[in-house]
């Protein structure tokens, strides 16, 4: 497998401000690649360094093997971009949008007029085609966006949070797009700071914050990086302090605690943590209501690296 | 081609708010010209006009004006004093008085300067159009006694001339338009002018008003940042971009001063010189260059198209009015006057006033005219660099 992006020791400051801060990644050719950051930790400002849109302090940037700077086009046509904010003309239509965009790649008139409406099919727009983007739906309207980054065939495409403000089934409709995309060939490069998206559609993920790569991986991996594993919950009307205590001794348990009616048990790695603690409570006539497992989320893993929430 | 097809596709759009001034525009000058056709009609009528002659001379000259004039016109006796004339001006008893001084006939015949003196009710063509008559007799006149001719003769053949040429001979010093050597011409009357002088003078207004209207949308489309991002990361090079927004503004200037041009021509071909025609072509461009230069500049200040539509207003109307669009300058009070020249419709307008009445290429000013086309032109370049500026200031906040 070739590498597709090629990112070394990138630093890119605003005045005094340094957005990144030696910045390293490499993307493989047939990966949603996920940079998973919370906002203001520099994932837009990564896509732009790559883009050629900013220019950046230090560091190297290759794109399939080459360098890239503004000017690389032989580079650039194979690269389609669907940044975060909507970027499209008030006073075209769906259709003209997308045409002029994809005519920004693809001179060939028959070509293009193919592209374009497999671009309107793939987004579900064929109803709107002749809509003015200020008649669309916020959901809509991103799918324009979309359409208009993707309708050449790129086989590259970075996508900048292209869901935020979506509703849930516009959002579904979106990611199963982009999954479909790849399976067709292309390479995705996904940011968001969702991490259920994330942890849905990607291969791979590099979790950010301050313009530093903290970790990468594919969400597996990340996962065992840190030492949390399931967290348990069982409703207990009433546990005495030595009862918490006594949990603490059982195996893989290195935290527990009880909140609200709840005792939460937090373990490492280690399996049939269920079973054992039911078969505690049993032996010790603990009488319990509900008790459930939850796995470690990249939530988890994010506030172990950095000590702070994914979302604010 | 595909920037250049967008642009061109967006300026369609907008056509709307671009329609709009376009029919007001067409209704003002209409009406201007509907108004110049009045006077036009006044001007050649047969009608005849009151006038009366005072020989104070007694000389047979004196007694041939008289009977010239009556040829087309009505002979009203009125006592040679002061008041009864202007009572007879004031009641439109008469619309012309003419003075023929003592020793007249005989200055005349001698070849000396000597000029027939008037009274007549100002602002109106009436007053004009006697000038004419009367200028046109002396010069006939003279032209006579040149050849040697006594005076006589001379009156007797200039009579026979003029009784049959004189519509023919007036129209043809109309167009030439400048009279002179009449020293008590009162006041120089403003419905003299061609109609094409006023559809040239609202020109800058609705310029301005169009090509900011028309074209600052399109401009601040092209210029909003994600939009201009995503023109920035695609395999469109950066120099094919902006060839090809630079022929979008051309095509779309070259359609204004198309249309403007080919209507003037529509409308007063027939009483345009082909050299003040050219003038026109020229002095159009320059204003044109100015409207695009306000509208890059403000392109890159203003972010939305109702701001662009609201500083469209403020731009067309602050500059009409300041310049002399509207209000001839004259009109405007010294300090007024002083900003207006601060504006470029002032220098415009100004060309304006060179350029008409203009036959042949001698006839021009040249001097004036480039000197008010020149500044025209670094007003559009001034304008150009300070939107430079402005693009060169976002460029470093961004
Ligand atoms: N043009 C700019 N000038 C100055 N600072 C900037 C600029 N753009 C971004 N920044 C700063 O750089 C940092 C990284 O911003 P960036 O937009 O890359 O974050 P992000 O991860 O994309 O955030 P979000 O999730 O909100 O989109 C932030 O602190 C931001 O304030
Ligand atoms: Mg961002």
């Amino acid at each position: 497998m070739s590498k597709v992006v090629e990112v070394e020791n990138l630093v890119k400051r605003y005045k005094e401000l340094v957005a990144l801060d030696h910045f390293n990644l490499e993307i493989e050719e047939g990966e949603i690649f996920g940079l998973l950051g919370p906002n203001g930790s520099g994932k837009s400002t990564t896509i732009s360094c790559i883009l050629g849109l900013l220019k950046y302090d230090k560091g190297s940037i290759k794109v399939f093997g080459k360098t890239m700077d503004a000017s690389s086009y032989d580079i650039k046509k194979d690269i389609g971009v669907v940044l975060q904010n909507v970027a499209v003309f008030d006073e075209l239509t769906v259709q003209e949008n997308i045409d002029y965009f994809c005519g920004l790649y693809i001179n060939d008139k028959a070509l293009r007029k193919q592209y374009v409406e497999e671009a309107i099919a793939f987004t579900g727009l064929e109803e709107f085609r002749k809509f003015q983007p200020k008649k669309l739906s916020g959901g809509l309207l991103r799918r324009l966006n979309i359409a208009c980054g993707i309708a050449h065939k790129p086989k590259l495409i970075f996508m900048d949070e292209p869901t935020v403000a979506v509703d849930p089934q516009s959002r579904n409709k979106i990611l199963e797009g982009i999954q479909e995309l790849n399976k067709n060939g292309a390479t995705i490069i996904y940011t968001s700071h969702y991490m259920e998206e994330v942890e849905q559609i990607c291969t791979r993920i590099a979790i950010m914050d301050q313009g530093k790569n903290l970790a990468i991986g594919t969400k597996e991996q990340l996962k065992d990086m840190i030492k949390t594993g399931e967290m348990i919950q069982a409703e207990i009307l009433d546990a005495a302090d030595d009862l918490i205590d006594k949990v603490k001794e059982l195996p893989h348990v290195y935290k527990a605690e009880y909140v609200d009616n709840h005792l939460k048990v937090h373990y490492t790695k280690g399996q049939r943590n269920l079973v054992r603690l039911i078969d505690f409570f049993k032996n010790n006539d603990v009488s319990f209501g509900r008790v459930y497992s939850e796995l470690p989320t990249l939530n988890d893993v994010f506030l172990e690296i950095t000590g702070k929430e994914l979302r604010d | 081609m595909q920037t250049y097809k967008a642009f061109l596709k967006i300026a369609l759009k907008n056509y709307p708010s671009v329609i709009i001034y376009f029919v007001v525009f067409m209704i003002v000058a209409i009406m201007a010209t509907s108004q110049g056709k009045e006077s036009e009609k006044e001007l050649y009528k047969d009608e005849e006009i009151s006038f009366t002659v005072f020989n104070r001379d007694g000389s047979a000259l004196g007694e041939a004006i008289k009977d010239y004039l009556s040829v087309k016109n009505t002979y009203v006796e009125v006592a040679d004093n002061e008041e009864a004339i202007r009572v007879a001006l004031y009641y439109r008893d008469i619309y012309y008085a003419v003075i023929v001084p003592e020793g007249f006939e005989e200055a005349v015949a001698s070849g000396k300067d000597m000029e027939l003196m008037n009274y007549k009710v100002t602002n109106t063509s009436v007053g004009y159009y006697m000038d004419m008559y009367i200028e046109n007799y002396m010069k006939t006149l003279k032209s006579y006694i040149v050849a040697d001719n006594d005076m006589e003769t001379a009156i007797k053949k200039t009579l026979d001339t003029l009784k049959n040429s004189v519509d023919v001979q007036l129209v043809a010093d109309i167009n030439n338009s400048g009279i002179t050597g009449n020293p008590m011409a009162t006041s120089t009357i403003s419905d003299d002018k061609p109609m094409y002088y006023y559809f040239y003078q609202y020109i800058p207004y609705i310029f301005l008003a169009i090509v900011i209207t028309g074209m600052g949308p399109i401009l601040i489309t092209f210029g909003k940042k994600d939009v201009k991002m995503r023109i920035n990361v695609s395999a469109q090079s950066f120099k094919s971009y902006g060839v090809q927004m630079f022929l979008g503004i051309v095509t779309f200037g070259a359609v204004i001063m198309g249309i403007f041009n080919i209507l003037a021509y529509v409308l007063y071909g027939s009483t345009i010189s082909m050299t003040a025609f050219v003038c026109y072509l020229i002095l159009t461009l320059c204003f044109l260059l100015v409207c695009l230069g306000i509208t890059y500049f403000a392109g890159f200040v203003f972010s939305k198209s109702d701001v662009m539509g609201g500083f469209a207003n403020v731009v067309s109307l602050g500059f009409s009015f300041l310049g002399g669009v509207f209000v001839p300058l004259e009109f405007l009070g010294s300090t007024i006057k002083n900003i207006a020249r601060l504006t470029p419709t002032y220098w415009y307008i100004k060309a304006n006033d060179v350029i008409v009445g203009v036959e042949k290429f001698s006839d021009l000013n040249m001097e004036a005219f480039m000197k008010n086309c020149g500044i025209l032109v670094l007003y559009a370049l001034a304008f150009f660099c300070i939107g430079l500026a402005v693009l060169r200031y976002k460029r470093e906040e961004a």
